[in-house]
This record gives C-alpha cells, sequence and structure tokens, in this order.
C-alpha cells in the first residue's frame, strides 16, 4: 500500500515531465501570447468587457433574478435600503422615472424597468451576432477556400459573386432584404448573414492564394493526398488565427448592424427588448429623458468597443514577429539586469 | 535490354505553359528510360525542364502548364491515363518524390513526427497512430536522425536544414517506394550535409534496391551517385551516356561546354573557366532546329533548320546532334 502511494504520484510526475519536454516550445509560445495580450491594459479591458456581456447574455433572464436575490439578500443585511424592481415587459404607473435606487436605468413610456431591459437586449444582441458569424463564416471560408484553392473556372465564378454581393453597402443590402422578408428578428438575422459571407470570401481566398504556393502543399499532394485533406489539414489551420481575428472584430460589426436595422424598424418587433430599437424609442423624450436613449447606446457602444479592443489585442497575441520582438526585449532586460 | 528491367519510361512528353506573355514549350519531346534499380542523374541548366520532366511523371504540374502530348510507363502503365484516385495510390506509395527545399516542404503546423506519419495513416498502411509513430521512429533510425525519440514530437522550426532533409527523405519511405524522384536534394544544406545526404540516399538505393533519379545541377553529384546521366538544353535531351563515359568523352558540344564550365578544387588558378556564351533561350519563341544552336561553336546550316532525334552514337550513349 505504501509502496504503490509512493509510485502513483512519481508516475504522475513522470509523465508530466515528459509532457512539460514533449511541448517545451508549444507551452514556451503559449507563455509569450498571454504575456503580449497582458501587457496591453486596452485589450485586457476588451477581454473584460466581452467577457461580462457573455455572462449576462447567456444567462439573460436568470441573471436578474440572481441580481434580484442578491439584492434581496443585501437589504435584509441593511447595505441597501430599497428593493429594485425589474419589470422588463409588464406595464405600470411609474412611466418615464430616472434612474434611481427602484429602476436603476430609469423607466420607459410605458413604465418597464430599463435596467431589465437592456439586460435582456444584451442577450438579444448578442445571440443575433452569434448566429450570423456562425452561419455566415463557415459559408464564407468554404467559398473562400475553394476558389483561393482551384483556381481558374471555380474561382471567376465565386468571386464574381461575391463581388456583387460587395458592390453594395452592407447596411443597404441588408435593409433591402429585411424589408422584403418582412420585419423581425428572423429576417433581420437572414439579411445579415447574406450580407456577411462576401467579407470572409475574400479575406479566406487572399490568405490560401499565398499559402497553397508553400512547398508543404506541393509536397502533400506528392505524397498521395486528396485535395480537400490537404485543404482542411494543412491550408485551413494556417488561416486560423487571421479567422479568429476577424471574427472578434467582426462580432461588433454584427451587433452594431443588428441594432441599426431595429432602429429602423426592421429587425426585433416592439415587445422584444432590443437595445438599437430602444434607442430608437428614446429618441423622442431625448434632451429630457435622456436616459431612455442614451444608457441603452452606451450599452451598444460599450459591446462593440470591447470586442474592437479584444480583436487587436489578439491581432498582437497572433502576430508572430511581434511575439519574437517581444521575446527579443524579454532577453535584452535580463542581460542589462545582470 | 528486356521491358521488365525499365521502370520508367518517357516517350515523347511535351508540356506547355500557357501564360499570358505566349505558350512556352517547356518540354518538347523529352525521351528517356529509367532502368529498375539504377541511379539516373538529369542535369542541365537552371529552367531548362528538369523539374517539369519530373513533375509530369507524378502529373503535378502547376496550373498554366498541361502535359499535351507524350507516354509515361511506370510499370508498364501510362500514368497519364490513370484515373485520379489511382494516380493518388502511386504518387507517395510507389514514387516518392522529394522536394527542392526542405524548410519549406514541411507544415509548421504539426509535428514533424506527425508529418511523416500522415501518408502512412491516409495511404492505410498502419490504421493507428501509435503504431504509425513507431515506424516514423523505425524510418528516422534509418535515415540517421539524430535523438530520434526526442525529434519526432519537435516542430519543423526547431529542426536544422539537414534534419529537415532527413525528415522529408524519410517521408518520401514511408509507402516503401520502388521510384524516388529527388528534386536537387543538396541545393538548401551545406557541403558537410550535402555529403551525408548523398550518402544516405546512396545506402537507401543499395539496401532497398530503390531507383533513384537526381535531379541537380550539379555534376560533382552526378560522378559521384549515378549510374546513368541525361543531360536536358531547354526542354529537350540532348545526351544519355554512362557516367564515365559522358565525363571521359562528351559528344554533344552543350555538354562539352557544361564539363568545361565546372570549377576544380585542384586546378591552378591558371586555368580558366570556361563559361557557355550567351544565355538560355526564351521557350516563347525557342531557337529554330536544335535549341542550342544560336550557342553553339559548331553549329552548321542543317543545326539551324533541322531539329535532331537522340540517336546511339556509341553503344549505350545516346546524342542529339548532327555532328554524330
Amino acid at each position: 500500500m505504501s509502496i504503490k502511494s509512493k509510485i502513483v504520484p512519481s508516475l504522475f510526475i513522470e509523465r508530466y515531465k515528459r509532457w512539460r519536454i514533449k511541448n517545451e516550445s508549444k507551452i514556451k509560445e503559449y507563455r509569450l501570447m498571454l504575456y503580449a495580450f497582458r501587457r496591453s491594459s486596452v485589450s485586457v479591458a476588451g477581454l473584460i468587457i466581452v467577457l461580462f456581456f457573455g455572462i449576462v447574455g447567456s444567462l439573460g433572464p436568470q441573471f436578474l433574478s440572481i441580481i434580484e436575490s442578491t439584492v434581496k439578500y443585501l437589504c435584509t443585511v441593511g447595505l441597501i435600503g430599497k428593493l429594485p424592481k425589474f419589470n422588463p415587459y409588464n406595464f405600470s404607473y411609474d412611466v418615464l422615472k430616472p434612474p434611481s435606487l427602484v429602476h436603476w436605468f430609469g423607466t420607459d413610456d410605458y413604465g418597464r424597468d430599463l435596467f431589465a431591459r437592456v439586460m435582456l437586449g444584451m442577450r438579444i444582441s448578442l445571440y443575433y451576432s452569434v448566429v450570423v458569424i456562425g452561419a455566415g463564416v463557415p459559408i464564407g471560408v468554404v467559398l473562400g477556400l475553394i476558389s483561393g484553392y482551384f483556381t481558374g473556372k471555380i474561382d471567376e465564378i465565386i468571386s464574381r459573386i461575391t463581388d456583387m454581393f460587395l458592390a453594395f453597402p452592407a447596411l443597404v443590402l441588408a435593409m433591402a432584404l429585411a424589408a422584403s422578408l418582412g420585419a423581425g428578428l428572423e429576417s433581420a438575422i437572414i439579411a445579415m448573414i447574406v450580407v456577411w459571407w462576401p467579407g470572409y470570401v475574400r479575406l479566406i481566398r487572399g490568405q490560401v492564394l499565398t499559402i497553397k504556393e508553400n512547398q508543404y502543399v506541393e509536397a502533400a499532394r506528392a505524397v498521395g493526398m486528396k485535395n480537400s485533406r490537404i485543404i482542411f489539414k494543412h491550408v485551413l489551420p494556417h488561416v486560423f488565427t487571421q479567422l479568429i481575428i476577424f471574427v472578434t472584430l467582426d462580432l461588433a460589426g454584427v451587433i452594431l448592424l443588428g441594432a441599426a436595422l431595429s432602429f429602423i424598424g426592421l429587425g426585433a418587433q416592439p415587445p422584444i427588448p432590443e437595445l438599437g430599437r430602444l434607442v430608437y424609442d428614446g429618441l423622442d423624450y431625448l434632451p429630457n429623458k435622456w436616459w431612455y436613449s442614451l444608457i441603452p447606446g452606451f450599452i451598444l457602444f460599450l459591446m462593440a468597443l470591447g470586442f474592437n479592443l479584444l480583436g487587436d489585442g489578439l491581432r498582437d497575441v497572433f502576430d508572430p514577429r511581434y511575439r519574437r520582438r517581444l521575446e527579443f526585449k524579454i532577453k535584452k532586460g535580463e542581460s542589462s539586469e545582470q | 535490354m528486356s521491358s521488365e528491367d525499365i521502370i520508367l519510361k518517357i516517350e515523347d512528353l511535351k508540356v506547355n505553359f500557357y501564360t499570358y506573355a505566349g505558350v512556352v514549350k517547356a518540354i518538347d519531346g523529352v525521351d528517356l528510360e529509367v532502368k529498375r534499380g539504377e541511379c539516373l542523374g538529369l542535369v542541365g541548366e537552371t529552367g531548362c525542364g528538369k523539374t517539369v520532366t519530373m513533375r509530369s511523371v507524378l502529373r503535378l504540374i502547376p496550373p498554366p502548364g498541361r502535359i499535351v502530348s507524350g507516354k509515361i510507363f511506370f510499370d508498364g502503365k501510362n500514368l497519364l491515363e490513370l484515373p485520379g484516385e489511382e494516380m493518388q495510390k502511386i504518387r507517395g506509395n510507389k514514387i516518392a518524390y522529394i522536394v527542392q527545399e526542405p524548410s519549406v516542404a514541411l507544415d509548421p503546423l504539426y509535428r514533424v513526427g506527425y508529418q511523416v506519419a500522415e501518408p502512412m495513416i491516409y495511404h492505410g498502411i498502419v490504421d493507428k497512430l501509435k503504431s504509425a509513430i513507431s515506424r516514423v521512429l523505425d524510418l528516422f533510425k534509418l535515415v540517421s536522425m539524430p535523438e530520434p525519440e526526442h525529434r519526432i514530437w519537435t516542430y519543423p522550426h526547431e529542426l536544422s536544414g539537414g534534419m529537415k532533409q532527413r525528415t522529408v527523405i524519410a517521408t518520401a519511405l514511408t509507402g516503401e517506394p520502388e521510384l524516388i524522384i529527388a528534386d536537387e536534394p543538396t541545393t538548401a544544406v551545406d557541403v558537410t550535409i550535402q555529403a551525408q545526404i548523398l550518402e544516405l540516399l546512396n545506402k537507401l538505393r543499395r539496401e532497398r534496391n530503390l531507383t533513384l533519379i537526381l535531379v541537380t545541377h550539379n555534376l560533382g553529384i552526378v560522378a559521384e551517385m549515378c549510374d546513368r546521366v541525361a543531360v536536358m538544353y531547354a526542354g529537350n535531351i540532348v545526351e544519355i551516356a554512362d557516367v564515365f563515359e559522358l565525363f571521359k568523352n562528351p559528344l554533344h558540344p552543350y555538354t562539352v561546354g557544361l564539363i568545361g564550365a565546372v570549377p576544380r578544387i585542384t586546378a591552378s588558378r591558371d586555368v580558366v573557366l570556361k563559361p557557355i556564351k550567351g544565355s538560355v533561350p526564351n521557350l516563347i519563341n525557342p531557337p529554330s532546329g536544335c535549341r542550342f544552336h544560336p550557342r553553339c561553336e559548331y553549329a552548321m546550316d542543317k543545326c539551324r533548320s533541322e531539329k535532331p532525334v537522340l540517336k546511339e552514337a556509341k553503344k549505350d550513349h545516346y546524342v542529339a546532334c548532327h555532328l554524330y
């Protein structure tokens, strides 16, 4: 028994050590990546904002009840004097009340609590940004891979169709589509997917054109691999870093475009608390009842800012040249200390 | 010479590249026979079509290029008529191709052990990664990779040029090929490593009874390694002979010039190098008749009008020249 208990942990340590040796270069690189990210406080702020919105968005109504119960607890302790009222859908007589302890972000023209509505609105914004990116990016990536890898006629066809879509300003095309499909959340999402894939075809195609000139692609063909396998194993992984950066930046773009569609009235319809729609509804009361329009607008701004900062940080993290520069700097710092 | 002894036979191969500037007749009627178990050297200047000829054997000519006519027999099958899937089985399995630059022939995102194992799994030689890896280890030992157990798990950027070249050779050996085409395997490594790599190729050839086609512009390597040599000029084969025969009495004026242009370590400095005058012709408008005639000292009127064919000037010594 005693021998066994001694051997087992040492075995694990042994395995861990071997794993460390095997992955030495990987660990080093990931550490450098982490360092590159941590270095810029701006991108860390972006990450925090994105994480916050991610949590709120994924929890949705539960988030409200969690807050409610914690506040209730704080009330019984005596830290907060008044219980807040979260009524995202039910009307009340507290119409257009300014922010207070009861209604943290104030109320709207039907007496609904703006804080609750904004929190639920974030969920909708995140929902369609994820759906649009999740559906649009694979379409764009697959078409981009095909047209970049197989050049010739296929490329010509795909590229020209892409150009046709890109020729329209995104918002105008999305508006036209959403309007013709009938206003609503689903049609707005479909319209945005249609608008979103062509950019990725362009991005991926350009990348693939340079990647496939590499000799390892040639070598893979020389050992008799199928095109599909080469594309997915030896071309696609090389565009991943670019893709991650673009997706992060584009999540913000989708949120803004979706809000714009709702603002015009083509997105989510009234009872649904959509941020762009909230901004529009508050316009009538603007200078005096500023909270109605400005607070949802500010939240939208924060979301977009968060994703943009994060994407910017990721660009540094995934840039090997930047990492090498950092490594050099660290080494120089070490030698100057000695 | 019975037909069974010939592993690869190229007949009247023509490859054109359709560029915006015009049609480049990169390969213009190449005939070549490779005997089983021999080492054939394919020499010529840069851009004379050595690589394109070898790539057409694998049918891997990059897009604007196309094989216009010709036949390539490998083990009695015409490779140019095979359906794509069967061709994929031959690539890597029967014919292995060692690419020019080992440093870029490896995908930087995967560990080298995995990259060597990948074709094995893909071709169904082994079904599990684990058993594939143990075979990779054997291959690494075969190609004398230093510290093979450790190197399997490294990424390409952690290896030296010589080690990368060994990895590429190991990849070429995964499918137990009968024919290896080494396309300038030593241009990217320095001379000492070059000697090691060549020694390795020689060892493999002896041990596994492989046929090796060595594409190079380095005549020293050819003299060291090959049994027979084919000399290419501007898309044509101008001379094929036994290696000793070729260096002792080269027949084609181009071969003579090529041998005369090689610097020698032992020669005194008074011996002046004799470059071949002029430069490689533009293959969009190749010279009429013999493609070498504008640079040839012995050019006759016949050379300008009539294209010489490869004929046997001496026993087993073929030359395409009107002089013989």
